[in-house]
């Protein structure tokens, strides 16, 4: 079995995309299909001993489409953006093409029928028509080949596109002027039909192209990040590089400036490293020997060595690369209605253009040509284009947008279930807190001694232990500088540690403990038992440092809260969302953290394996719930949830269950995340209403049907229009003309036109999400710069 | 089935209904003895945005024959929506139309492509104003140029 997301080329409409997924599934060993227009990718599925990919391209191809097999694929970047430019020029081309021949016959019509200018059929003795002729031939047939093309495959395999439309309607204005202006003298050949239509979805087209570059741009900035070599040491040499050549376990060398070039661990020097193009953290983190270091980050001051542990497609850009790629193929459920909708629309299409036409030619009782006028108005106005650009072209903006912000949203349901969330239920240690504790007091018992050197001495036993908490004291003590030496160790288990520390040159006896080893070592604690209990209150491990057997300090530890975590909450719950903190750890502790974070709701003491089975009690009080962790223990609850969202920093188990991952460690995304779902989905259905709305009410328009009710008689109007008519004056006079007129072909084209650049442009405005944070920082910004001058001013 | 054969069942059955409506629907019962042979000769007046005459009577079922001369310089077109006329009618030109006033009513008879006004001084105008003719001072054009078919009943007989 083969999991593969591959390029398609050659995909000009929604319709095409359902016209791969649906003939392609029904291929021996294909097991599942996604295709999507907006990123022109196919996510595949199949069985290798039944079908190679050989196949399904050469099948692919029969359709008139081009799957990027990745034996043919052009990786480089340059190639790709130059196959692309390819592409953009000769859409441009063809629009060019199209508007240098059509414009003079679209200069005529919209002069003589917008402007009321004279009908001028002749020029020196030649009939115009003669000319229109000849000008809309090699529009309609060579420069329009592509839409037979694809209208001819489309119907060999029992599909009807929107190809079929175009070719219908073009075809029948064409036809009907050419045999009406040579044998039935027309007053209104459809000349600039053919022409102009096909000019305006030609345009339409190269948008498109252009958009669609646009929204797939984030990737392909991602992947320019990559260094293009790397230093490596071989056999004690230092050589440059291809970055294609490095393989896992290399030694790579960083000097100050460069990019970091794949995955790995510092094993020399320390640096602050810039990680903003991969995690989206503004600000340099420090990276020393033993720290891990992102492919594509830029290393800011020092120089240093590291092992590569992850190259090539295992990078985590490359992995971001990719999952930004699969979410952008995947389809939306939203899309399955529209899907369904575009699918019998062409049918249904046809069958309304032949009722359009009887209605006036059998049951009006008009001559042929006019019921035919009627029937091309409709096959015209009636392209489903902008009705399958909605929802793409929203959910690849908006998914490109939120990857900018690194967020990443495993596809279009992910967008679609973020938008449905109202409970957002938060593991605590690990994604509201750090997840290791640190020392938050440092309570002095004595005066007479300096914090720094206790900090020190306390640090310097620490080394000794194992203890989780040891960590915490000793990081304490490293923010001090210097350190002691161990002269004799011990450590006392569930009480704490004693040792001897060699100091400035001194000899000290150094105990870190509890309340039990204290009552073994008969210190007298109680006088401190009030400080200790405040402390143990905020849910914090105090131990008691003493010093050749005198109480010195207070130690006490605790997780502490993410940076931003308050201030994500805070936005959660503006949002309207009831937001639940889970975790395993006791009531009491819980609180503390909880009342910090100002969460209300808590369930504590939750074992991780009743994590699910707790967000499943939520989902049975009817919540929809988004749960956020990072663990491991967390994965079966982010399954569970309606929807889960995975911190970045956490296990690759949760980042695979997750369908929303948090590219750094920010819980402010999760309210981004929300907030961005909501906008796109909000977007896809502004689009669906326009492009519907658009095509319901311009068929009957179309097909004449308002004449039912603007006109009494052929031609002759209904009385309130005539009411209209004298009482408005100008404004009544043009209303009149348009309620007496039937939509002719050639505006249909352009009102089609229009309505799919429209939904593009509509889709595009995503683009402009700010997230609130970035907002509030931009106008604290704003309002640094403008305070100078107010005290001027004064 | 095939989903093409099922549409072009469907197409089929409703061309074959509407046919079969307009059969039976069909009160016209303009047969060759019922109607005579009617001529007219119809001008679009130069400059004038007017067909002359302005009102033509038939009676039911007559046979008409329109000869339209245009004396402009540029284009008109004659259109009577009501039996689906729409015919063009080029510079200096003559056509001849021919129909069964097979319907009943006062329907407008008019230029069916958009032939300017004579406020456009490209018209041979002095001052922006016609000179000579019935209209000279009023300004004239494409919506003015409109007249009236008249088809009355045969005396007698009752459809």
């Amino acid at each position: 079995m083969t999991k593969l997301v591959l390029k398609v080329k050659g995909m000009h409409c929604a319709s095409c995309a359902i016209l791969i997924d649906k003939l392609l599934i029904k291929q021996a060993g294909v097991i599942a299909v996604s295709t999507s227009y907006g990123a022109q990718k196919v996510a595949l599925e199949f069985d290798e001993a039944k079908i190679s990919l050989e196949q399904i391209d050469a099948f692919v191809n029969k359709l008139g489409y081009d799957v990027i097999r990745p034996d043919e694929a052009s990786n480089s970047i340059e190639e790709e953006e130059a196959a692309e430019e390819n592409e953009l020029r000769l859409a441009k081309r063809r629009v060019v093409a199209a508007f240098a021949i059509a414009s003079p016959i679209i200069a005529y019509y919209m002069g003589v029928h917008m402007f009321n200018l004279p009908h001028v059929h002749q020029i020196w003795g030649i009939d115009l028509n003669y000319i229109y002729w000849i000008l809309s031939t090699p529009i309609q047939f060579v420069i329009a080949w592509p839409f037979y093309r694809n209208a001819y495959s489309a119907i060999r395999i029992g599909a009807a596109n929107m190809d079929v439309l175009v070719v219908l309607g073009t075809t029948a204005a064409y036809l009907y002027s050419m045999l009406g202006f040579l044998f039935f003298n027309i007053d209104h050949p459809f000349w600039e039909s053919s022409a102009a239509l096909i000019s305006f979805i030609l345009l339409g087209r190269y948008v498109e192209v252009v958009a669609k570059g646009r929204a797939s741009s984030a990737i392909k900035e991602l992947l320019k990040l990559e260094a293009k070599d790397a230093h490596v040491e071989r056999d004690g040499k230092e050589v440059t590089i291809l970055l294609e050549e490095l393989i896992e376990g290399d030694i790579v060398i960083v000097k100050p400036g460069e990019k970091v070039p794949v995955d790995g661990t510092i094993i020399e020097g320390e640096t602050h490293i810039d990680e903003k193009v991969v995690t989206g953290e503004s600000f340099p983190v420090k990276r020393k020997s033993g720290d891990e270091v992102i492919g594509a980050t830029v290393n800011l001051e020092g120089r240093f060595k590291f092992k590569a542990t992850k190259v090539g497609k295992d990078t985590l850009l490359n992995q971001i690369v990719r999952m930004v790629e699969e979410a952008q193929a995947k389809r939306a459920p939203v899309q399955d209605l529209v899907d369904k909708v575009s699918e019998y629309f062409v049918p249904v299409v046809v069958i309304l253009s032949v009722l359009t036409f009887v209605g006036w030619v059998f049951i009006a009782d008009l001559p042929v040509k006019a019921g035919m006028l009627r029937m091309i108005a409709v096959l015209v106005i009636s392209c489903p284009c902008a009705m399958g650009l909605a929802t793409p072209t929203a959910l690849v903006v908006g998914i490109g947008r939120a990857a900018k912000f690194g967020i990443i949203l495993k596809g279009g349901e992910a967008l679609e279930k973020a938008y449905k969330v109202n409970t957002v239920a938060l593991d605590k240690t690990g994604t509201l807190t750090i997840g290791k504790p640190i020392v938050t007091d440092f309570v002095l018992l004595d005066e007479s001694v300096r914090e720094e050197d206790m900090a020190i001495l306390a640090a310097s036993a620490e080394m000794g232990s194992e203890h989780p908490l040891a960590r915490a004291v000793i990081e304490h003590g490293k923010k001090f500088g210097g350190v002691g030496e161990i002269k004799k160790f011990e450590g006392i288990q569930g009480m704490g540690i004693r040792a001897d520390i060699a100091y400035n040159k001194k000899s000290y006896n150094v105990v870190i403990g509890n309340m039990m080893y204290m009552k073994q070592l008969k210190i007298d604690a109680q006088i401190y038992i009030k400080k200790l209990e405040t402390l143990q209150e905020q849910a914090k491990t105090v131990v008691f440092l003493l010093v050749n057997n005198k109480p010195i300090a207070l130690i006490a530890m605790a997780d502490t809260l993410k940076p931003y975590a308050k201030e994500a909450i805070a936005e959660l719950k503006k949002m309207g969302k009831k937001v639940i903190m889970i975790t395993g750890d006791n009531e009491k502790t819980a609180r503390a953290i909880a009342r910090e974070v100002g969460i209300d709701d808590i369930l504590a003491e939750v074992l991780p394996q009743d994590k699910a089975a707790t967000v499943k009690k939520l989902q049975s009080e009817g919540r929809n719930v988004a749960m956020v962790g990072d663990g491991i223990n967390d994965s079966p609850a982010l399954a569970q949830a309606n929807l889960g969202i995975a911190i970045g920093s956490g296990s690759d188990v949760a980042i695979e269950t997750g369908e929303i991952i948090l590219v750094k460690d920010d819980l402010r995304d999760v309210a981004i995340a929300m907030q961005l779902s909501r906008k796109t989905i909000v977007k896809v259905w502004q689009n669906l209403f326009w492009a519907f709305f658009y095509n319901v009410a311009a068929i009957p328009v179309a097909a004449g049907a308002h004449l039912l009710i603007t006109q009494v008689s052929f031609g002759i109007a209904a009385p309130w229009i005539i009411a209209i008519q004298q009482n408005y004056g100008a404004i009544g006079q043009i209303f009149y003309n348009i309620s007496q007129a039937t939509l002719r072909p050639e505006i249909a084209g352009f009102a089609m036109a229009f309505s799919s650049v429209s939904v593009v442009a509509n889709s595009m405005t995503l683009r402009s999400y700010v997230p609130p944070a970035e907002k509030e920082s931009r106008r604290v910004e704003a309002l640094k710069k403008k305070a100078p001058t107010l005290e001027i001013k004064k | 089935m095939n989903k093409f054969a099922i549409i072009g069942i469907v197409l089929v059955a409703i061309l074959t209904g509407g046919f079969i409506y307009k059969q039976s629907t069909d009160t016209d019962n303009c047969s060759a003895d019922n109607g005579k042979d009617v001529a007219f000769t119809v001008y679009s007046k130069k400059l004038e945005w007017k067909f002359e005459p302005e009102s033509i009577s038939v009676k039911k079922c007559d046979r008409v024959s329109l000869t339209v001369i245009n004396e402009d310089n540029f284009d008109h077109g004659v259109a009577i929506d009501a039996f689906g006329i729409s015919q063009r009618l080029p510079a200096n030109g003559t056509i001849n139309i021919d129909f069964v006033a097979s319907k009943e009513g006062e329907f407008p008879f008019y230029c069916s492509v958009s032939c300017s006004t004579s406020e456009n001084p490209s018209f041979g105008l002095k001052n922006g104003k016609v000179e000579t003719g019935t209209y000279a001072g009023t300004v004239r054009g494409h919506f003015e140029q409109i007249g009236k078919f008249i088809v009355t009943l045969v005396n007698g007989t009752t459809n």
